[in-house]
């Protein structure tokens, strides 16, 4: 089963790309979305060098540390973002992409889990795009910015290395900051 | 019912086998459903976290706390920090009740005292501690301008005397317990140092300047002070060293006015030397520690003002037709250029107060009402702030500031790493 790219707008390179995660599925990505991954552009790029023949042709890209849903999320994150190579809008046009964007971030923040946050963001870094790293590790900094110590821990997974005296010290010095947390 | 029943009994079956797995199946199983991240990406989630939070933060784990109080991360903190007005406010004011002939003034709980953290650092025994009146006391706060708004933020620390420099988020305070006292202070982080005492001068023939000299890494306090001939001193304390070192002031009859405060660009301190129609800065250079004038391109007014903006000095006059000339110095020895014009939305009171080292928008105060405005260098548009409180109840005058973990030596930073 593969994800066709439903771009309806005829862009300057409609080469595409096919990518395979982890469980073996494939998606089909256009060039210009694809580059935004700089692990798969370095991939084509290497590829390109190796076998001239072989562009144009369909290159399968293997993303064995990517499950399919992850990399779905990111595929639709990366064609949000203002295309590279796309002409210069007016001013007006491109505030109105700015806010059909913002929307559709928060609506993507909306259904996702707390946890899947972190399988996107160690996905983004696998794949080395910078601007879902940038958003994903936002939306997590504001979701773990009123959380209490032990909830981040969990979060992470994090083994708690402290020994009870050091923690009960720094509690007592830095009680300030633990006022105004959220419940668990 | 019959499946309420039902719930309950597979509840209870599948509470039995969580107990049974062992400790060490049942962190495997949690670890394995956690994703790694890399050191790299924490970083740069932490880096984006209110300060309170990062407080917390360091007490996750180690490795975080490691993180947090590394150089590259603070350093990176302060980059991405938007600058901010600290000041400070009487305790004596804040308790005004409506209808009270003498004010009631009590210290708000959980608050850290400057002076009494000073005391105790300097091993003072606490019966000889001297109770200090809480009406002569000052809470540290500072003023937030964002998207036309203006917020107040409080860091629930008090202390007695003016705040006279700050510098990446630390803080020079007077010390009214000892005559001439100065301390350091990062109002975030609570550290501070006590200065040696320099030249007593009366505080209104005195000028602070406060920067970090690039060169060798180290944060230094500039003192300009004025004697009974009118001639100008100047010594320079590098933090952490405990002598002040003289050095040649500016030549007599230059600086004349000591009434703003000195402007940090561009790799040196700037004084406007006059009140009204200043030709030249009196400037000295923070490596080099030497006293230049440098020409304005056109007379300085009463409202008009030098300002640090995106590391270059910035040189606000007002102008005909009521517009605001914005020139541009990128570096010493170099020439003035003439930035742009504001057309828009000015008034002739309109002081420039400093610039938002961020957003870029440069802040504006007005004499006659207090009230303040923002320019957006963008959509050029300059806009009323609104403010929290109508009133804003301080005393002295607004510092540029911005909220950082800086420390000031790298000693200090070095004891609090874990290896």
């Amino acid at each position: 089963m593969s994800n066709t790219s439903e771009n309806p707008k005829p862009s300057s390179s409609s080469a595409k790309m096919t990518l395979k995660t982890s469980d073996n599925e494939l998606f089909e990505v256009e060039e210009a979305v694809a580059m935004k991954f700089c692990t798969v552009k370095q991939y084509f790029e290497d590829e390109k060098d190796s076998d001239v023949a072989a562009r144009g042709s369909t290159t399968v890209i293997p993303l064995p540390n990517v499950h399919s849903a992850v990399l779905a999320t990111l595929i639709s994150y990366g064609k949000k973002l203002p295309q590279s190579n796309a002409v210069a809008d007016n001013h007006e046009e491109e505030e109105t992409k700015k806010k059909e964007r913002k929307k559709y971030e928060q609506g993507l923040l909306k259904n996702l889990m707390p946890g899947e946050l972190l399988d996107l963001i160690s996905a983004a870094n696998y794949l080395d795009f910078k601007e879902g790293l940038e958003f994903f590790n936002q939306a997590l900094a504001d979701h773990i910015q009123n959380k209490s110590v032990e909830y981040v821990r969990k979060f992470f997974g994090i083994k708690n290395d402290y020994e009870p005296h050091e923690e009960e010290k720094y509690r007592e010095e830095y009680a300030w900051a633990f006022e105004g947390v959220d419940e668990d | 019912m019959a499946n309420l029943m039902g719930d309950k009994k597979a509840s209870f079956l599948r509470l039995v086998e969580e107990r049974a797995l062992s400790k060490e199946e049942k962190k495997k199983l949690q670890d394995a459903l956690v994703p790694y991240i890399p050191k790299d990406c924490i970083s740069n989630v932490l880096l984006r976290l209110p300060l309170e939070s990062l407080q917390r933060s360091r007490f996750v784990c180690k490795p975080w706390y490691t993180i947090i109080n590394s150089l590259k991360f603070i350093d990176d903190h302060l980059e991405r920090s938007e600058s901010v007005l600290i000041f400070i406010s009487s305790i004596k004011e804040e308790n005004l009740y409506p209808f009270s002939t003498r004010p009631f003034a009590v210290e708000k709980p959980n608050t850290f005292s400057v002076e009494a953290k000073l005391l105790q650092s300097e091993s003072v025994p606490v019966l000889v501690q001297p109770n200090i009146n809480p009406t002569l006391k000052y809470y540290i706060k500072f003023l937030e301008i964002n998207n036309g708004r203006s917020k107040i933020g409080e860091y629930s620390v008090s202390c007695t005397g003016h705040i006279r420099a700050a510098c990446n988020g630390l803080i020079l305070l007077e010390n009214k317990l000892k005559k001439g006292g100065l301390i350091v202070v990062n109002p975030v982080t609570r550290k501070l140092i006590s200065l040696p005492l320099g030249t007593l001068c009366p505080a209104d023939k005195e000028s602070y300047g406060f920067a970090f000299c690039t060169v060798t890494g180290e944060y230094k306090v500039v003192h300009l002070f004025q004697d009974e001939l009118r001639y100008f001193g100047c010594e320079i304390l590098n933090l952490g060293t405990r002598v002040w070192r003289a050095v040649n002031g500016p030549s007599f009859g230059l600086l004349r006015w000591l009434g703003c405060l000195p402007v940090l660009a561009i790799g040196a301190l700037h004084w406007v030397p006059n009140i009204d129609s200043s030709d030249y800065l009196v400037s000295i250079e923070v490596d080099k520690e030497r006293f230049h004038t440098i020409p304005l391109p056109k007379s300085s007014r009463y409202h008009d003002r030098i300002v640090e903006m995106r590391g270059f000095l910035s040189f606000v006059t007002h102008e005909e037709e009521n517009q605001i000339g914005v020139w541009i110095l990128k570096g010493l020895g170099e020439l003035w250029t003439r930035q742009l014009s504001i057309k828009t939305g000015c008034i002739l009171d309109m002081v420039p107060l400093y610039s938002l080292r961020i957003k870029g928008d440069m802040i504006f105060k007005r004499d006659e009402d207090g009230s303040f405005y923002a320019y957006d260098f963008q959509l050029q548009v300059m806009r009323k702030i609104e403010m929290e409180q109508e009133r804003l109840k301080m005393s002295g005058m607004y510092h540029p500031h911005v909220n950082s973990l800086i420390s000031w030596s790298s000693r200090e930073r070095s004891q609090d790493v874990f290896y």
